[in-house]
């Protein structure tokens, strides 16, 4: 029996899942250990072939009948699913030969929880090209954060590129939401609910893979627009993630594009703006204004994401009034008042044994500072608050100390 | 621009202020044994870590002129000397606002009071949402089919038992002594309506900074009771009626209401008159000469607006709604044709004409566009008299 199912949709993937299978192929882990799931997203002949051909022993191949999005594809994948671990990779990820083995490892330390791997974007080319050198630093920053042992994992960190957990803990959340149909989003969401379950995110920075990504400005605008909509769906679902989504700014002035100045983008504008700033594209390019385009691009973006709010809700309108409801600030479900004298191990205990998130901390009678409440993140451990008291309240936890004795 | 709004009790001895870090202003409300003192006003860097109980008692001492410790060796108030405490009905109207009513009737469910009841009053709402957060709470739900604020109040009228009826908006939250502070503006048998205090509950967005910087301090009427003895009020208080009360947070007894007429159903939201209906009552319940009394200890938390729209919108109303009023009071002939003109002439257009100018010329801290919309607003009352007595009639004949 194996002991981790790789679960991996695609829709029209014959020319990507061929690299992705091979990878598989040269895990260190011994091929009778885990099984691979490929869920085809629609009557799909050509891939079909493509997977048959390769002959791998391993590989199980379940076809949907009709296009239905990636959640519905993995949930059936996970269905199919013999191992009580499962992986869900990307049709266009090629896993490094450890990325299994790394995986099980984790799960074996710490037995129940999800397990986050990391990845880095394949380059065809080591020339310059802004939007995949944009996307790169933005996810190796993002991979750094996670790595720090004082991270609080929040439910954006739940990206199905590389992430591994047990099987039941998926079906007792009851998997992917389905009602992000042609938008993004429905990763987070069950971050949401896993995290709202109590279910442990870890990093395992050896878990590594490689995307296979070719970065285009058309792409990236659809994601944006789908992730304009998929934002709308989670706040319609978990109203409570509301203030750390980019929406939040409906409720404010609107939404902006933030430069040298800002700029409040109105109904009409956003009709307006990205026409303008499409026809500047290719001067920019021609030119070789290498900020320009930067800033053309990231503007295109946020029009974009907003177009996609705006069609989920159904207009500009329906989006203010939607958003007005919803919370801005971050609520604690649970916040507790900490005296630090009675010591670390007290507060490890405490923390360990109720899920805490936010933390007024005292020395005595004196005042030494809050570990505030994050909107969709995990409860609080110790390692957050340790850190915390050695950078942020430092000198309040001194002084605290200082006077009390 | 954010702020933040927290409270602080004198009385007792927590050590700091949480949650304030990563704000720039704050405004807290100080309580002595539950009852409002005053509201501080504070501005620190934002990347402090805590607000100490050291900092607010200087703000105390320098803002309001009190001693901390001198206040909080005040007695608490003993049981003998509170007022007699009577059943009161609590109405709140709504229209699709499930978010807000359901924040609004969780601080309705704790308030600290031996006799009262909820009535939920849905004003046509579109969706069952707001059947199924009353049904959750067990408060009362009646629906009102005719659209209009007036109609609901007094559809909730209708609906209460008890003999003092109090109105809350569905965005406002109340604190749990709001209806301790009612009975006691009620303690004397001759007050006919108690107005209360209204501090914002979120002040997160430019929006909601302005509307507070709009009416000096937003809505609150401030912490020092007040009371309108109609034998001794000079004409002009009762055309200024806004100074007595807002209809977010007001409560009158059954005999006033029932010999007056109850509200006037063309006026308030939902209507073309957009507002109007709490002045309208203030001043007939004035004009009737029952006694009004502004109560601070009767607090809830009002949230403004988010949005620029929403705001513009709501100035807009103020606006139009006021002629709405003024025109109301022209046409019934209670106060002096003479007087109304006047202060229309020398009063109310400089005042606005005046915030525009000083705004064009940016020395004002609303923006133009938002006073621009006040004054469209006030030229628009004229059709919009006509149109909210010509739409309540139809109204009318409908049934």
């Amino acid at each position: 029996m194996s002991l981790i199912t790789v679960v991996i949709p695609t829709h029209r993937g014959a020319s990507r899942i061929g690299p992705t299978l091979a990878s598989l192929a040269a895990q260190t882990l011994p091929a009778q250990d885990f099984e691979v799931v490929i869920v085809l997203d629609g009557h799909d002949p050509p891939t079909h072939k493509a997977i048959t051909a390769m002959q791998l022993p391993f590989v199980t191949v379940i076809v949907e009948r009709e296009h239905a999005g990636a959640a519905q594809a993995r949930n059936r994948g996970v269905a199919a699913a013999g191992a009580p671990l499962v992986l869900f990779l990307d049709d266009d990820m090629t896993a490094t030969p450890d990325l299994l083995a790394a995986h099980l490892r984790m799960h074996q330390r710490y037995p129940g929880g999800v397990v986050i791997g990391c990845f880095s974007q394949s380059r065809s080319s080591h020339r310059v090209a802004l939007l995949a050198d944009g996307a790169d630093i933005w996810w190796a920053d993002h991979f750094a954060e996670l790595a720090r042992p004082e991270h609080r994992f929040t439910f954006r960190d739940f990206c199905t590129g590389n992430v591994s957990l047990p099987r039941a803990r998926f079906l007792d959340c009851g998997g992917f939401s389905t009602q992000f149909k042609g938008a993004a989003g429905e990763d987070y969401e069950l971050g949401i609910r896993l995290l709202r379950r109590g279910v442990p995110f870890r990093f395992a920075i050896d878990a590594v893979s490689v995307h296979r990504y070719a970065a285009s400005l058309p792409r990236l605008l659809d994601r944006a627009r789908a992730e304009g909509r998929g934002h709308v769906i989670m706040a319609r679902l978990h109203p409570e993630v509301f203030p750390v989504l980019p929406l939040r700014d409906a409720a404010d002035d609107g939404p902006v594009l933030k430069g040298d100045r800002v700029l409040r983008l109105t109904p009409r504008r956003l009709k307006l703006l990205p026409l303008l700033l499409h026809g500047l594209l290719p001067l920019a390019r021609a030119l070789k204004l290498r900020r320009l385009l930067q800033k053309l691009q990231g503007s295109l973006r946020v029009c974009a994401y907003w177009e996609g709010a705006c069609q989920e809700a159904g207009s500009w309108a329906d989006l203010q009034a939607f958003v007005q409801d919803l919370p801005l600030v971050a609520a604690a479900h649970r916040e507790i008042e900490f005296d630090l004298a009675s010591g670390m191990a007290v507060l490890a205990q405490t923390l360990g044994a109720t899920a805490v998130d936010a933390v007024r901390l005292r020395f005595g009678r004196h005042a030494v500072g809050r570990i505030a409440p994050l909107a969709g993140a995990e409860p609080l451990r110790v390692e957050h608050v340790r850190h915390a008291l050695a950078q942020r309240l430092a000198l309040r936890f001194l002084m605290a100390r200082e006077a009390d004795t | 621009m954010k702020t933040f709004i927290g409270s602080y009790e004198l009385a007792d001895s927590a050590p700091a202020l949480w949650g304030a870090e990563g704000y720039e202003r704050l405004l807290v409300l100080v309580k002595v044994h539950g009852r409002p003192l005053g509201v501080l006003r504070l501005t620190q860097n934002p990347a402090r870590v805590v607000v100490e109980r050291a900092d607010l008692n200087r703000a105390l001492l320098s803002q309001l002129g009190y001693l901390p410790s001198g206040v909080a060796a005040t007695a608490p108030p003993s049981p003998e000397e509170s007022p007699p405490l009577p059943p009161i009905s609590v109405v709140v109207c709504t229209r699709d606002r499930p978010r807000s009513l359901r924040v609004c009737l969780a601080s309705l469910a704790q308030l600290d009071y031996p006799d009262y009841e909820v009535v939920v009053v849905d004003n046509v709402s579109r969706t069952a949402e707001t059947a199924e957060i009353v049904a959750r709470t067990g408060f009362r739900y009646v629906r009102e089919e005719r659209p209009g604020l007036d109609w609901a109040r007094n559809c909730g009228l209708r609906a209460a038992r008890h003999d003092i009826i109090a109105y809350l908006d569905d965005d406002a939250r109340a604190d749990p002594l709001w209806l301790r502070g009612l009975a006691h503006g009620f303690a004397a048998r001759h007050v006919m309506g108690v107005t209360g205090l209204i501090l914002p509950a979120e002040l997160e967005t430019r929006a909601q900074h302005l509307f507070e910087i709009y009416g000096k301090d937003g809505m609150s009427k401030g912490f020092r009771a007040r009371r309108w003895t109609p034998s001794r009020l000079p004409p002009l208080s009762l055309i200024q009626v806004h100074k007595v009360g807002v209809g977010a947070n007001m409560a009158f007894r059954r005999q006033i209401l029932e010999a007056i007429g109850a509200f006037d159903t063309a006026l308030d939201v939902g209507t073309p008159s957009c507002g109007a209906g709490d002045l309208d009552i203030l001043h007939r319940v004035l004009l009737a000469g029952g006694e009004i009394r502004y109560e601070p200890q009767a607090l809830v938390w009002h949230r403004h607006r988010r949005d620029m729209s929403g705001l513009r919108r709501q100035l807009y109303n103020n606006g139009r709604s006021y002629g709405v009023f003024l025109l109301k009071r022209w046409r019934d002939g209670h106060v002096s044709r003479w007087q109304i003109a006047r202060f229309v002439v020398r009063t109310w257009i400089p005042w606005l004409l005046a915030r525009l100018v000083l705004a064009g010329l940016g020395k004002h801290r609303l923006p133009p566009g938002l006073i621009w919309a006040e004054l469209s607003g006030a030229t628009h009352s004229w059709w919009a008299y006509i149109a909210t007595y010509r739409h309540d009639r139809r109204l009318r004949q409908r049934e």
